[in-house]
C-alpha cells in the first residue's frame, strides 16, 4: 500500500479521512451491522476478502480428506452421515464466495487465487487421516475449533459474513456431535477400538490447538481486526475456549490428552503446556504436509468438470425456442 | 458493485441469482444468499442443493442480480439518484431488513406495489418502511419459482426434513452432560463472558439464539 497520508495511520487508506473513520467505528461500536452499500474503508475491504476468501477455501479443501473415507466407511450409516457432512462443506464453500463477492471480487478469481496457490485456507487439512477413527477425531477436535471461532465471527460486523456464519454454525453443531459421538463409542469398545481413538487424539490434539492461530503476541492482524468488529476475541481466548470444553470430555471418554503439563488452574481454566509451533509453520510453508496433493486433487476436480462447464453454456447459448428436453 | 469481468476464455461467472426461501406457508420469503446459474432452472436447483439441505422450505425464488434494486439508509443520503431508476412498470415485491440482531436472513419480502419502474418502488418501499434498514425491490416479472404443486414440494424439500441425522438433536447428550461436568467443577464458564471491540466492551446485541 502506497502510504501517501505520512501523518495518519496506515489502516487510513489515501483518500479516507479520520472523521469517516470515526463514524465508521460509532455505527460499529453501536452494534449496527455494514452493508455491501455502505461507505467502508478500504482496508476493511480487503481484509474481510482475504478473510472470507481463505474461509471459503478451507470449506472447499475441507472436503478432500473427508471425501477419500466416504467409500471406505465402516456402515451404511456413518456412509450416509459423512456424505452428508460432505455435503454441508460444499455448501459452506458457496455461502462464503458469495459473502466474499458483496464485496466486489468474483468466484472465478477466488477459484483461480486457490489454484495457483496464491489464496491461503487452514492448514490444517493438509495433515494426513491415517484411520478412520480419524475421522470421528477431525469431526470432534477440528469442527468444534471451527465452532468456537465461527460463533465469535457470527458476531462480526460485516452483515453478508455474519449471516453466512449463522447459517454454518447452526449446521456445523452436526458435524461436531457426529465425530464425538464416534470417538466416546470407541474408547468404549475393544482395546483395538480404544487404542485407535487414542492414537487419533495423539495425531489431532496439537494441530487442532494450533488451528486457531499463533499467540497473540505474534498475530499481525489482530489490532485492526478487533477495531472493526470482525475478531471479537483474540486466538487465544478462542483456543482457551476449545480447551475448557475438550478437555473434561475427552477425559470424560478415558482418553489421555497428549499433554503433560495440561492442568486446571485456580479459575477453573484448562491450561495446555508450551507449544511447539515447528510443525505448524512447516505444514503451512508447505515443507510438510498434503499440500501439494491437495490442491492437485481439487485441480483435477476443476479440469475434469470442465466438460459440464462447457456443455452447460452450450445449452444456455442454444437458439431461442428450441426444446429444452 | 463491481461486476465481473470476463477475462478468461471459458469463463464460467455465469448471472448471480438473489436466492428467496420460504420455510412455511405461514413465513415471508427470505433473502438468504445467492447461486450462479445460467437459466432459470440451473438456478433453482443449485439453490435447493446449497441453501436447503435442511431443515425446511415449501417455496423457493430466483431473481437475477440485474433485476434487483437495494438500498441502505447511508446510500439513500450518498446517492439519491438511485429513486430515479427508471424499468419497466408493473408489480414490485419490496423487502425489508428490520433489525441487526444476529440472522440467516437479510430481508423478508413484506408485501408488493405497483410502481412505474425500480427506483419509484424503491421510494415506495422507503416511504412504506421509513425505519427499515435496508430495502430491496425486484419485479414480480423477474422471479422464478419452483412448482407449487404438492407433489413437487414433496419431492423437493421433504428429504431435508426426513434426514434427521443431520441434525444435532439426533445424537442426544453424549456422555455426562456438561452441566453436571460444570457442576463437578471440571468444566469453566465462558473465557471471555463480555466480548470487546478493539478497547470497548461489544454491545450486548438482542441477539437470537442460533437455531
Amino acid at each position: 500500500m502506497t502510504q501517501t497520508q505520512p501523518n495518519l495511520p496506515k489502516y487510513i487508506s489515501a483518500g479516507e479521512t479520520p472523521e469517516q473513520h470515526a463514524a465508521f467505528e460509532a455505527r460499529i461500536a453501536a452494534g449496527e451491522k455494514i452493508e455491501p452499500g455502505d461507505w467502508m474503508p478500504a482496508e476493511y475491504r480487503r481484509q474481510l476478502i482475504r478473510m472470507i476468501s481463505q474461509h471459503a477455501h478451507s470449506e472447499v479443501v475441507g472436503m478432500l480428506p473427508e471425501g477419500e473415507w466416504i467409500s471406505k466407511a465402516p456402515t451404511l450409516k456413518r456412509k450416509t452421515i459423512l456424505m452428508a457432512k460432505v455435503q454441508d462443506e460444499a455448501g459452506h464453500g458457496q455461502y462464503l464466495y458469495h459473502a466474499a463477492e458483496t464485496l466486489g471480487i468474483t468466484r472465478e478469481e477466488m477459484i483461480e487465487a486457490l489454484l495457483t496457490r496464491k489464496a491461503k485456507y487452514s492448514s490444517i487439512f493438509n495433515y494426513p487421516t491415517t484411520t478412520w477413527a480419524d475421522v470421528g477425531m477431525v469431526g470432534w477436535l477440528v469442527d468444534g475449533a471451527a465452532i468456537k471461532n465461527q460463533t465469535m465471527l457470527a458476531g462480526c460486523s460485516y452483515g453478508p459474513y455474519s449471516r453466512a456464519m449463522v447459517r454454518i454454525c447452526s449446521e456445523e453443531t452436526f458435524h461436531h456431535k457426529q465425530g464425538k459421538e464416534m470417538i466416546v463409542l470407541y474408547a468404549q469398545g475393544t482395546p483395538e477400538q480404544k487404542q485407535m481413538a487414542q492414537d487419533a487424539l495423539n495425531r489431532w490434539w496439537w494441530p487442532a490447538v494450533q488451528m486457531l492461530g499463533p499467540h497473540d503476541s505474534d498475530s499481525p492482524n489482530t489490532g485492526e481486526l478487533s477495531r472493526w468488529g470482525i475478531k471479537l476475541k483474540t486466538n487465544d481466548e478462542v483456543r482457551q475456549e476449545f480447551i475448557n470444553e475438550h478437555v473434561p470430555e475427552l477425559m470424560e471418554a478415558g482418553l489421555t490428552i497428549p499433554d503433560p503439563d495440561m492442568h486446571q488452574d485456580e479459575n477453573g481454566n484448562w491450561i495446555h503446556g508450551p507449544i511447539d509451533w515447528t510443525e505448524f509453520w512447516a505444514v503451512i510453508k508447505g515443507e510438510r504436509g498434503l499440500g501439494k496433493e491437495r490442491i492437485a486433487t481439487r485441480q483435477a476436480a476443476q479440469d475434469e468438470g470442465a466438460w459440464v462447464r462447457e456443455a452447460l453454456e452450450a445449452y444456455m447459448a442454444r437458439p431461442k425456442g428450441e426444446a429444452a428436453d | 458493485m463491481t461486476q465481473p469481468q470476463p477475462t478468461q476464455p471459458h469463463d464460467t461467472q455465469w448471472p448471480r441469482w438473489e436466492v428467496f426461501k420460504q420455510d412455511s406457508e405461514k413465513r415471508p420469503y427470505q433473502a438468504i444468499g445467492s447461486v450462479h446459474a445460467g437459466d432459470p432452472d440451473h438456478a433453482l436447483v443449485t439453490a435447493r442443493n446449497v441453501f436447503v439441505r435442511r431443515p425446511a422450505a415449501v417455496s423457493l425464488w430466483a431473481v437475477r442480480e440485474a433485476d434487483i434494486l437495494t438500498a441502505t439508509p447511508q446510500e439513500l443520503v450518498s446517492t439519491p439518484d438511485v429513486l430515479g431508476v427508471t424499468g419497466v412498470a408493473g408489480l414490485y415485491h419490496v423487502g425489508i431488513k428490520k433489525s441487526h440482531k444476529r440472522s440467516m436472513t437479510f430481508v423478508d419480502l413484506v408485501g408488493a406495489v405497483q410502481a412505474t419502474g425500480p427506483g419509484d418502488a424503491l421510494g415506495q418501499a422507503h416511504e412504506q418502511h421509513p425505519d427499515a434498514l435496508a430495502w430491496l425491490v425486484f419485479p414480480d416479472a423477474a422471479k422464478v419459482a419452483t412448482d407449487p404443486d404438492p407433489g413437487t414440494v414433496e419431492s423437493w424439500f421433504a428429504p431435508a426434513t426426513e434426514k434427521t441425522y443431520k441434525q444435532q438433536q439426533y445424537y442426544g447428550t453424549i456422555g455426562r452432560h456438561v452441566g453436571e461436568l460444570k457442576r463437578s467443577g471440571q468444566m469453566p464458564g465462558r473465557v471471555n463472558e463480555h466480548p470487546h471491540v478493539g478497547d470497548q466492551p461489544a454491545v450486548k446485541h438482542n441477539e437470537e439464539p442460533v437455531k
